[in-house]
Parts: C-alpha cells; structure tokens; sequence
C-alpha cells in the first residue's frame, strides 16, 4: 500500500545524487555503468532500494527478537537472531551496501564529505563489532577470599564433551539445549566420533536434584536398605538409603534433631529422657522494660519475655507476652491479673501481682498509691522447654534373612523396638513419624544419581540433559540426567562413552586473586552504595604481579598500560554480582574484545560524519533551505 | 476466656497497636511541620516530602478521601497516624492495586482502598508475599510471579504503615554531633514538643535551606505551573491562528517562554536537593522530554520566526506534564538516591540526557506531523516540497537523529566503562536502535523520493512508535534486560491507548491521503 510519490527506479536512482554534478563526472560515471560489468554489479549492490530492504528487515528482525528475548531468554534470541549466520550475513551484505554506495560516487566531491564519512564510519563500526565477536569472549569469573588464584573464566556458552568410544579422545561442541529445548518427541541426536553409535538427547530440566539410590550390586559385601519417613506434617515421604560399614552411607541426619544408622549390631537401650522444666517469676516494669527481674526457681530458663505499657498516657495498661519463637500476643492487664492462661506452648501462666506504683518498703515490693506511675507486675511461669533430645533410629540386620530389628529412641521413656520386613510400616517411637522399610537388598550399594526437581519453587538446582546411547540396531542403553558441570558414561549394547555438559571455560594467559571485598550501605539503611573488591592479577610468564581496585562502574584491566587498553587487548574486569550472605565472594564480569578500537574509531566518525551532513553541508537538497 | 487483642501478624506487624473500636482522630493540620528534617530513605529531607513520599507509596496518592472524614491531605494524614496511631488500622487508605490480585484475596472488586487490618490478616496475601521473597532471595533469575510481586507491594505498605504507628519511620533526632554522616537519626517518644526538636535538629549535619528549598519546590509545583502556562499559550497561538501580527501571538510566545523558564527552574531545584542530574526513573524522563521538546520548539521558533513550533510542542508538553502530574503512584516524583549502576557517573549522565533529548526532538516532529496532516486535511492538498512545515519537520527530525546516534554510542560508551561491553543486544539497546533505523529508513526513503512531505510527517508518527517502545515498552511491556532499575508497572492503558489512537490516525491519513498531490518528492532536474 505504497500510494505516496512515483516511484523512481533503480537505474535512474543513481542519477538523483549527481543532478548537480558538472556534466562530465555524471557522465564518466554513467559510462562506466554501462560499459563495466563491475561497476554495474557495484551500483547494484549500493542502491538505495538494498539499503531500505536491509534497513527494514534489521529493523523488524530486531523487533521480532526482543520479544523472543521476552518470552524466551537472551540465549534463545541470541541463537535465532542476532548470533545467527544469517545475521552476520545480512550485516556483510549492509556493510557492501554501504561500501558499494560510496563508491558509485567516486570521485567524490566536498558535499559527499559527511555522507562519506559516516558511511566509513558504520563500515568500521560494523567491521569491529564482527572482530569483537570472532575473537573477543565474555565471561564471568566467581572470585572468593582465600581461594586460590583463578585463571579460568565462565563462558555463557554451553557445550557437550564427548568421549570417542573407539580411541577414548575428547571431542567438544556447542550445544544450547534452551534452544530448541530437546524433548521426548523431538529428540536432538549427535553421531559419536569413529563409531556408528549415536548419542540420543531427548530431555532437558532447567532445575535438576542429586538423590541417592539403593542399588543391588552383587560384588558389593554390604547389606543395603531404603526407608522411607512421614512426618507429622504431612508433608511428602522422606526416602533414605543406607547401607552397612560404609564411611558415608551408614549413617544420614533428618535435620538436626533426628538421626538414623545401620549398624552391624543393635546396641542396648539404656537412655534416660526428661524433657526440661522451668518454674520462673518475672518482675516487669514498665519503666525499664529491657531488664525484667528474673528468678528461676527450678529448671532452665523459660524464653518468655513481657513488656508492660500503655499506648498514651491514661490508656489501660497493656501486657506483652513474647514467646521464645518470637510470637506474641498483647492483652489487656485487667483481662489477665489474678487469673491462669493456658498458653498453647504448654506454658502456664499467672499474672500474680500488680503494683500502680512501685517502690521497695524494707526490701519488700510494695505501691505507693494508685496512681501508675511506676507499674509493675510479676508473672509466674511453669511449663516445660521444647523437647530437644535427640531422636534416634538404630538399624542393624534381624535374626532371619530378609528382616531387619530396630531400635527407636527419642525423648519419650520407652525405646520402640521390633523386627521388620520390606514393605513394613513401624513407628520409630518419635512422635507422629511413621517409617515404611521399602527394600532391603543383601548386597548393594549406594548410587548418586540426577533428576530433574518436581518442585517448581525457586529452590536451588542446575540444567540437565537426559541422554542415552542408540546403536544402529535401534536398541538403545540405559539413560539417564547429566546436570550442567559433570560427566557421566552411558553405555549402549557395544560401546560406552563419558559425556561431559557444562559451560564453555575459558582459560586466561595470566591469574587473578581477591584480596578484599567490601560493601558500603546508603546512610541509614541496608542498600548497597557501592562495591570494591582489590584483586591482584599476576603472570608468572612475565613475573608480573599488580594489584588493582575495582569498584561499580569502574573496572580494572589487566595488562596494565596505555596500549593494551587503546587496542582492546586487554582484558576488563567489572563488578557484576555478589551475595548478601558471603561478603567473602564476588562475581566480576570478564570482557576481552579485539574490535574494541574500531568501534570507537567508527562511532566517533559516523557522529561526525552525521553532523557535517545536517550542519555543515551546503547542498540544497539534503538540507532544506530556512 | 482471655481474648488477646491483637495476634501478631507474621510480617513484621508488631508495631501495629492494639486493635480498638475507637474511631481514628485526626490531628491538626499544622504546616509548622513541614520543615521539619527527617531521615528517610538515605537522605535527610523535610517532613512534607516525607508525608507525600509516604502517602503516594501507602495510598497510592498524595491525598486520600476517606468516609466520614473527607480528603486529607498527606501532611495530616501522616501526622494524625503518627501522632493518634490509635484507629487507623482500621481506616481505608492501603491500595490494592492490581484487580488480580483482589480476587485473589477475596476482597471487594470495586474498591482499591483497604485498611491494614483487613489486609494483615489476609494468610494468603503472607503466603504470596513470602513466596515473592523466597524467589527474590535465592538470587536465581527466575522472574517472580506477577501476583507475588504485586502481593509484595502490599505487604511493603502494610510495614510501612507499621512503621508510621510504631513511630519508628519518623526519624527526626540527629545523631550527637561528630557522628558520621550516615549515622542512623532515632525517632522521638510521642508526645514530644515540635518546637523542642527542631531546636534539636540544629546540632544535626545537614543544611536548612536546602530543607526549605525543597518545601517551596513542593509547594510552588514548577511543573504544573509550566503544563498550565503552556495551555494558555497555546490557547492564545490557536486564536490568533496565522495571522502573525495578532496581538495574541506575542503573548502567546512569552507564555511558552515562561513555561520553558519554569521548567528550568524545577529542573535546577531538583538536581540541587536531589545532588544529582534528572535521569533515574520514568518521571524524570517524561520531564526531561517535555522539556527537550519546549527547548527545540522555543529555539526553532526564535531562529526561524514561527511560532508552529510551539503550537506543535504544546501537544507534548502539556500530555507528559499532566502525565507526571496526575500518576506520582507509576511516576514516582520522589528524590530517591540512585541505584549504585547509575551513580557518580559522567557518561550515563550525558548518555540519558543526549537519548531523552532526542526523545524531545522527535516528539516535537510528531507534534509538527499531526499539524501537518490535519492542515493537509483541511486544504485538500499535499504539502509542496518546499512548504515550510516540510522544512520545519525535517528539522526536528535532524537535531532527532543526530543526538539519538549520538546517544546510542553514549550508551556503548557507558556501557563498556560499567558493565564492560559495548553493545549486547540487551532490549532497551536494540530498540534504541530500532527507533534510529526508524528514522534513517524514514529520511533515506524520503531522499530517494519513495515519499514526500505528507509521506515524511506519516512516517515520523510511527516512528515515534518505535521511539515509545524504546523508551516505555523496554521497561513497562516487555521488563526484561539490564535496565532493570528503570522497571516499573502502570500506565500501560493510557500509553497502549495512546499508540491505539495514533495508529487509528495514521490509518486514517493514509487511506484519506488527499489526492490533488503537488509532489513533493526531489526530482531530478
């Protein structure tokens, strides 16, 4: 629906350019249009019409891949678009476009100055940008204090190591699995090196777990088992696995207070357990609110804390009770006095006393008046601490082949015990837990393997592949979930071979350290205002060692000096993440980039060069006339 | 049975009182309080911004109608709950903004206003709230739900409405003198003398007029006044129409003259109070945009003796300043200290004000366009190619492009200085891109005679599309990238409204192209 003025077509187009050329250069140049197959191949490739359908198509092609980026991820949008070789082809093509442009102009004359230049300009650039990003990298570098120095730097680039199955050497390739994401359907295959075998890749999980598995293993001389515990929370089953005389396997924590082992023989029960209790008057007062007189008169401390007071002054006054766990409630001090409350904690308690005003008459606690002035009360407290014996299940094989005797100990006086048989449930004696015994295997062994987290929650986890082994049979072997950062052997009917996921490393020629690391706050509160880390960079070839600071928004480089720097030959260092929670540790962004002078160099001319054409250009016909 | 009166709220809620059934007081409305100093959010400002930046985070705005109260202003709002704490966690005045968020909550549909009691005592709001911490916590990029993010906001305006009636917020008491000057202030006990603090504030490490300057700046409000007097002269310039020696006209462009001082002037006491330039969040933008159209449009039309350019610019200023003026809850007004990326840093400063300027300049072309296309309408006829609107157009277009190449490498600069690249294809870099390939395809098609003058003025409309999208769209419609401090949610109606509108007319002008064309494509001799 182009309806706006008639369109001039390409041959005339060039025409447009020289109308106020001296005759002779218009025809010198229209002579060896026609005459040169060069000339014309050149004309043709710098016509405005190329020009707009390269500009139009980057510029919908961008837009398109921001929304990629959008509902995707960069990586995705990097892959489809901007690090695609079709890309970089249309940017060739446009910098063609922009060289064959200038040059059907030749020679040029002193009007062309801008247009010259910014072309050259967006040529450099563009030329820079490519260099950049044949040869530079971007990485980041996960720096701690005390740690060895690093030489090795995290791509954003996956990759799949694999092991010929023939000659055991390594091969490594790209390999994005966020773009087009494998799945069973649609699984991505990769023939392994001097075999006929095909690596089969047909799941991917952005969040993968390590669990632990029983597995039957007759050259293994040790009995195995997996429980599996409910709780009283009802939350999803607990699934363990033990087996015997193993230095890690025997034994497994189920939170602090909880443990189970398997041992070779079950030890004697013989432990006393008394929860602690606690008997304790509490002297509040209103007026020094932070140091209640405390008197226990039996047990441990109880944790409750009370604070008296009122809103405003002449409002009734209000009591606090804080438990241990930091809950509370406010009450009403009438509400409460003389009377017991059965806290749900278990917890009696008595407001016992109330003085207005108090004062001490011959060592005794007494009112002076009604008024409240100085109020006070005194809390009497009874009740028992949170259990926190430790409770404990103690395995050990049973009499008879298949069963297995426990010894279940916690802070009830009685220890449970019992023989079992796989697929038995039994109470360990812990209050509200069940334990269901789900196998029991006389040889076995004990097998970390990968899977990909059912939970959608942000817990912690890394990407995995799930990848098998296909011989040319079609049979294939067992698969399984390789997480980003190992390596694993898969095996198929006539060949095995380790295949390794993870990010690309990129190794420095020199060694960085931290050396300190530190966070300033913005006054009065907990945000960030800066951050510096010192780091040392050191290259044993040269027998250079220099410390260098780095804080937001400013980077160190290493090799120091003028030239590496002006160059782009240098590599950049700049604060890029760090963690709340380890002030010891720093993520810096590392950045090498050859093209890094030609793209100033053709920035500052394309500027200029635009400039001259708006500003200093006395040609009617770009300009128009005021 | 003991019932306790208030159940502590897992939030951090402890400082909320009692509950009572005694209906909330208000407390005088007493403007003595105004300039009083307070720390707050990493700055010592005077209560009055205090009050406002508090009331417009709680309630959305900076006044609150309330039943059987009225409007309250946020200065006696602030002031009655800190001083009468007791009640009002029973009032309406926490906003609720997201709809989905309601209905999820189970709360009226219809109404946006809640009071804290009802909403801390909502467990699923806790829930959603602490699952948006959770995800923000463990660092991931994972991107939070926009529920829990929403249900996140609440719950920062029930703390914040907490802190006002634990009194903790107001912290008002400079440390002893020595200290150093990021030491904590402490909040006084209730009831304290007005008088007495301020004379304890005079041992306290910061500088009274600047206090006081602010307190006018909030008051005088430059930017309303600037919106309005370029109202009027664009009201005066409409009336005297083409006639240039109309008596109107002259006053007309000292108005717009005045409004373009006013401007300067709210620019110069934002960037003195706030010790830093005007180019941290969306607000700030949109003002600096009005005022790089009221700037060209002033320029132009003094260099080349015409006043369509301020015609054309009021269009632009007026929107954006209303804009700003009527949404302080998406535009944020607030002199907040920046985010460490964008601190003490020369080239980002440059690099925003150089892209914001082009943002002016094309918004100034888009006013000149719409005029153009509208006279075109009414004439019956295509503009020629040497019709001075062309002209004029092609102006605004040129200073456009030239400071958006300008700006895009800026952004290279400061790009490499700070995060260590030149370009990444990061979305706001790609669309800033976009928008100048916009207008080079827009210029070159023109120098290749594709379009003419009326074909010029359609193509700058939609490529200021493209220039919205960089500059709202990055932020608001797509959220992701490394621009993330300049996030923000809201608005999106009227701006999807305003492209809708635009995009109507651009149909409009293209299929009601008037057809008795006097070409104005450049033709070769």
């Amino acid at each position: 629906m182009r309806k706006v003025a008639p369109l001039v077509l390409p041959q005339d187009l060039s025409i447009l350019f020289f109308m106020s050329l001296p005759e002779s250069r218009e025809e010198k140049i229209q002579a060896r249009r026609i005459h040169s197959p060069i000339w014309r191949a050149v004309h043709a490739l710098g016509s405005l019409h190329l020009a707009m359908l390269l500009l139009i198509t980057l510029t919908g092609v961008c837009a398109v891949a921001t929304f990629l980026e959008s509902g995707f991820s960069s990586r995705v949008a990097r892959a489809y678009v901007y690090g695609s070789p079709w890309f970089n082809l249309w940017l060739i093509l446009l910098c063609l476009n922009l060289i064959c442009s200038a040059a059907t102009r030749w020679p040029w004359q002193r009007h062309h100055t801008g247009f010259v230049i910014t072309h050259a300009g967006i040529i450099i650039l563009l030329g820079g940008a490519l260099l950049g990003r044949a040869r530079g990298f971007e990485g980041s570098l996960d720096l701690s204090r005390g740690a060895p120095p690093a030489t090795q730097v995290l791509l954003d680039r996956p990759r799949l190591t694999v092991e010929s199955p023939a000659t055991g050497q390594l091969f490594s390739t790209p390999f994005d699995p966020e773009v087009r994401t494998p799945r069973p359907d649609r699984p991505r295959l990769l023939p392994l090196p001097d075999s006929d075998v095909q690596l089969v890749i047909d799941g991917y999980t952005s969040r993968s777990i390590e669990k632990t598995e029983l597995t039957p293993d007759p050259s293994s001389l040790n009995p195995g088992l997996t429980l599996e515990f409910t709780g009283p929370f009802g939350s999803e089953p607990i699934r363990l696995s033990l087996v015997l005389n193993s230095a890690s396997d025997s034994h497994a924590e189920l939170g602090p207070q909880a443990s189970v082992e398997f041992v070779a023989t079950l030890p004697k029960s013989g432990r006393p357990s008394t929860a602690p209790t606690f008997r304790e008057t509490q002297m509040v007062l209103a007026n020094d609110p932070a140091q209640p007189i405390l008197h226990n008169t039996s047990g441990q401390p109880s944790g409750f804390r009370f604070f008296l007071g009122s809103r405003k002054s002449g409002d009734p006054l209000e009591l606090e009770i804080l438990r241990p766990d930091g809950s509370g409630e406010i009450y009403r001090l009438s509400d409460l006095l003389n009377r017991t409350l059965d806290d749900f904690s278990g917890t009696k308690i008595l407001v016992a006393r109330y003085w207005p005003n108090l004062i001490l008459k011959d060592g005794q606690p007494t009112s002076e008046g009604d008024s409240p002035d100085n109020p006070a009360v005194l809390v009497m407290l009874e009740g028992s601490l949170p259990d926190t014996t430790p409770s404990r299940l103690t395995l050990a094989l049973g009499p008879t082949p298949g069963t297995l005797s426990f010894l279940g100990e916690s802070s009830s006086p009685k220890p449970a015990t019992g023989i079992v048989r796989a697929g038995d449930t039994f109470s360990p004696g812990w209050k509200g837990w069940a334990v269901k015994l789900v196998s029991l295997e006389k040889n076995a062994r004990i097998e970390t393997v990968t899977l990909p987290s059912e939970k959608a929650d942000t817990s912690p986890g890394r990407p995995a592949l799930h990848a098998r082994l296909r011989s040319p049979d079609g049979t294939s072997g067992p698969a399984r979930w390789i997480a980003s950062g190992t390596s694993a052997v898969l095996t198929s009917s006539n060949a095995a071979s380790r295949i390794g996921f993870g990010l690309e490393l990129q190794t420095l020629p020199f060694s960085i350290r931290l050396d300190s690391f530190d966070v300033p706050r913005d006054p009065g509160t907990d945000e960030p205002a800066n951050f510096r880390a010192s780091v040392t960079f050191a290259d044993p070839k040269k027998n250079l060692e220099v410390p260098a600071q780095l804080e937001m928004n400013q980077p160190a480089t290493f090799p120091p000096g003028l030239f590496p720097q002006v160059t782009g030959l240098s590599y950049k260092f700049s604060q890029a993440g760090w963690d709340p929670q380890n002030l010891n540790r720093t993520t810096l962004q590392v950045l090498h980039d050859p093209g890094w002078l030609l793209k100033w160099t053709g920035s500052l001319l394309m500027v200029a060069g635009i400039f001259s054409m708006f500003y200093l250009r006395r040609d009617p016909h770009s300009q128009p006339a005021s | 049975m003991i019932r306790p009166l208030f159940l502590f709220f897992t939030l951090a809620l402890s400082g909320l009182p009692a509950f009572s059934q005694e209906p909330a007081q208000l407390a005088e409305n007493d403007s003595k309080f105004d300039t009083l100093a307070i720390q707050h959010r990493g700055r010592i400002k005077p209560f009055l911004s205090f009050a406002q930046e508090i009331t417009t985070s709680i309630c959305g705005r900076s006044t609150v109608s309330i039943p059987k109260m009225g409007k309250i202003g946020c200065r006696q709002l602030t002031l009655s709950i800190w001083l009468n704490p007791k009640g009002w966690e029973n009032q309406p005045i926490l906003l609720v903004e997201d709809p989905a968020l309601r209905r999820e909550l189970n709360l009226q549909e219809n109404s946006r206003l809640f009071s804290p009691r009802q909403l801390s005592t909502l467990p699923k709001l806790a829930e959603l709230t602490r699952q948006a911490e959770l995800s923000r916590s463990s660092g991931t990029q994972a991107e939070t739900l926009p529920l829990a993010a929403a249900a996140q906001t609440v719950s920062l305006r029930i703390r914040l409405f907490a802190s006002l009636v634990s009194g903790d917020a107001f912290r008002v008491i400079p440390p002893p003198s020595g200290s150093s000057v990021d030491a904590p202030w402490s909040f006084p006990r209730v009831p304290f003398s007005l008088d007495q603090l301020l004379e304890q504030q005079k041992s306290g490490n910061f500088f009274r007029p600047k206090i006081q300057l602010e307190v006018a700046y909030l008051k005088f409000h430059p930017f309303r006044w600037a919106w309005v007097s370029w109202l009027v002269a664009a009201i005066f310039l409409l009336i005297a129409g083409q006639d240039s020696k109309h008596r109107l006209v002259s006053w007309g462009r000292n108005l717009a003259y005045l409004g373009l001082l006013l401007l300067l002037a709210g620019f110069a006491a934002r960037i003195w109070i706030a010790g830093r330039p005007p180019v941290t969040n969306m607000y700030e933008s949109i003002l600096w945009v009005a005022f790089g159209a009221a700037l060209f449009a002033v320029i132009f039309s003094k260099r080349h003796r015409c006043t369509i350019y301020l015609l054309a610019a009021s269009p632009v200023v007026i929107l954006s300043l209303v804009a700003s003026d009527l949404q302080p809850a998406v535009l944020d007004p607030s002199l907040n200290p920046l985010v460490p990326v964008l601190r003490s840093n020369f080239w980002l400063t440059i690099h925003v004000l150089t892209i914001t300027l082009s943002y002016g300049a094309f918004a100034l072309a888009t006013g000149l366009a719409h005029f153009l296309i509208i006279r075109s309408f009414r004439t019956h006829s295509l503009p020629s190619a040497d019709d001075s609107w062309v002209l004029h157009l092609y102006r605004c277009l040129q200073i456009g492009v030239l400071l958006l190449a300008i700006g895009v490498i800026l952004g290279g600069v400061w790009a490499n200085y700070s995060w260590g690249r030149f370009w990444d294809w990061d979305p706001k870099e790609t669309w800033a891109l976009i928008a100048l390939l916009a207008y080079v395809i827009l210029l070159h098609g023109r120098l290749g005679g594709w379009w003419g003058g009326y074909g010029l003025a359609v193509g700058s409309i939609a490529s200021f599309l493209t220039i919205l999208m960089a500059w709202y769209g990055v932020n608001f419609v797509l959220g992701k990238g490394l621009h993330s401090y300049g996030f923000g949610n809201g608005g999106q109606l009227y701006v999807g409204l305003f492209a809708l509108l635009e995009i109507a007319f651009l149909a409009f002008a293209l299929l009601r192209r008037p057809v008795t064309a006097t070409s104005s494509a450049l033709k070769p001799n």
